[in-house]
């Protein structure tokens, strides 16, 4: 088995990290009362530019993620709708997602072409999330308006078995719903959805789905 | 060689049974549950019976034939690991066989606690993991042969010698296993002889 199943492998910052308090976090906050301040600072007070070190644990965030699917399923009827919650969770982690990254990025333009969008999400946005860029980004050649982006081994559901009598649900539907949240945010309103498509050697790979706006594509078009 | 892997919830009952040998005598699914549930009582009445305060339970129970080892995580789980007493390094397996546990068990949402354990991805990476530490018998030729595994009753003498014979044939590492399983036929009762944990 690869090593890097537990404490090794870090997940980057999500944004949820903001309102995380780490570990160290803590230690600094109890320790406080007894002596001065020490060299951890407050996750509140940390610089939003500097990344290193602040990742979060992938096992921190493989219990949190079971604990909202969990508690997702508990409040849904059907696979479908526990997809369309998952979807809605996504949305709200890229829309901070996306804030951060902007504010992040020195040079960063504002994207007006399709390609040049898909293309910052599938580095730019998967390395900060996921710590790796997305594996393959394709053009549907079955449909103009559609996109894929996919995901050899995807983190979120790194740990997941999937039980047969919901075998159709992919817990992707979080990713999806932040990819969703992202072209939204930035004028390309689209309808994102997750697909298991296992190959050879990755049982888990997941594929998005990006079906782009009509109102999109005639803009694509006056932009030519 | 790893011949079987059991794990124990924390109310005594069967969560997952795997056979990593072939050639190994089957029990029935109820007679794995009294196995389980035996083992579970004799393990609290182990740690009972200590001279010494706080001792642990039973943690290896030593045959001719085979040993079987027992890891108790804080939280009650038992994993039990049945093995060759040749096999090295249990301590090692033990723990990556509780990384497996806990990576592909506890993390995953559709795996409720204590209950059997119905997860893909677990048996896979335990698969791999026995793979790894040398566990799994291809060798098909070991059906035939005499069964490590025989607790009860004597080895059938003219058995071993059929064995014996395969194992000439197959060389290598089975030659070992089955001189081991020829010495049992000749003293048919294997007593199982207990050692309990650190007494410290």
């Amino acid at each position: 088995m690869s090593g890097s199943t537990s404490t090794t492998s870090r997940l980057s910052v999500m944004s949820m990290a903001a309102s995380l308090p780490s570990v160290g976090g803590y230690t600094s906050a109890a320790s406080s009362m007894y002596s001065k301040r020490t060299t951890t600072t407050n996750i509140l007070e940390r610089h939003l530019n500097k990344t290193r070190g602040n990742e979060v644990s992938v096992n921190a965030f493989a219990f949190l993620f079971s604990e909202m699917l969990q508690y997702t399923q508990k409040r849904v009827h059907g696979i479908q709708d526990l997809e369309r919650k998952l979807n809605e969770l996504g949305y709200r982690v890229g829309i901070r997602a996306l804030d951060l990254l902007v504010w992040r990025d020195k040079n960063s333009k504002r994207e007006t072409r399709v390609l040049g969008m898909l293309y910052f999400i599938h580095t730019t946005v998967w390395k900060t999330m996921f710590g790796k860029q997305a594996d393959s980004l394709e053009k549907s050649t079955e449909n103009e308006d559609e996109y894929m982006i996919s995901d050899n081994d995807p983190i979120v559901s790194k740990f997941i078995s999937v039980p047969k009598d919901v075998s159709q649900l992919n817990c992707g539907a979080f990713m999806a719903g932040i990819v969703e949240a992202i072209m939204d945010g930035c004028q390309f309103p689209s309808r994102v959805t997750a697909h298991t498509v296992p190959i050879d050697g990755y049982p888990l790979r997941t594929t998005i789905l990006i079906k782009l706006d009509k109102d999109v594509l005639e803009r694509e078009e006056q932009l030519k | 060689m790893i011949f079987s892997i059991y794990i124990i919830n924390k109310a005594g009952g069967l969560v997952y049974n795997k056979d990593y040998s072939e050639g190994l005598s089957k029990l029935t699914s109820n007679e794995y549950l009294v196995l389980a549930g035996t083992f579970h009582g004799v393990h609290a009445i182990t740690s009972k019976i200590s001279p010494v305060p706080g001792s642990s339970g039973i943690e290896m129970l030593e045959t001719d034939t085979f040993r079987i080892h027992c890891f108790q995580t804080l939280t009650g789980t038992k994993f039990l690991l049945v093995a060759d007493p040749q096999q090295p390094s249990i301590d090692h397996t033990m723990r990556k066989i509780y990384e497996v546990y806990s990576d592909y068990c506890v993390k995953n949402p559709f795996q409720n606690p204590e209950m059997p354990i119905r997860s893909e991805q677990f048996d896979v990476h335990l698969l791999k993991l026995v793979k790894s530490v040398g566990g799994l018998v291809v060798n098909s030729n070991i059906t035939t042969s005499s069964n490590p595994y025989i607790v009860s009753g004597a080895v059938n003498t003219g058995n071993t010698g059929v064995s014996a014979s395969t194992a000439s044939g197959t060389g290598g590492t089975n030659s070992a296993l089955q001189s081991q399983t020829g010495g049992v036929s000749s003293q048919p009762a294997s007593q199982p002889t207990i050692t309990s944990g650190p007494s410290s």
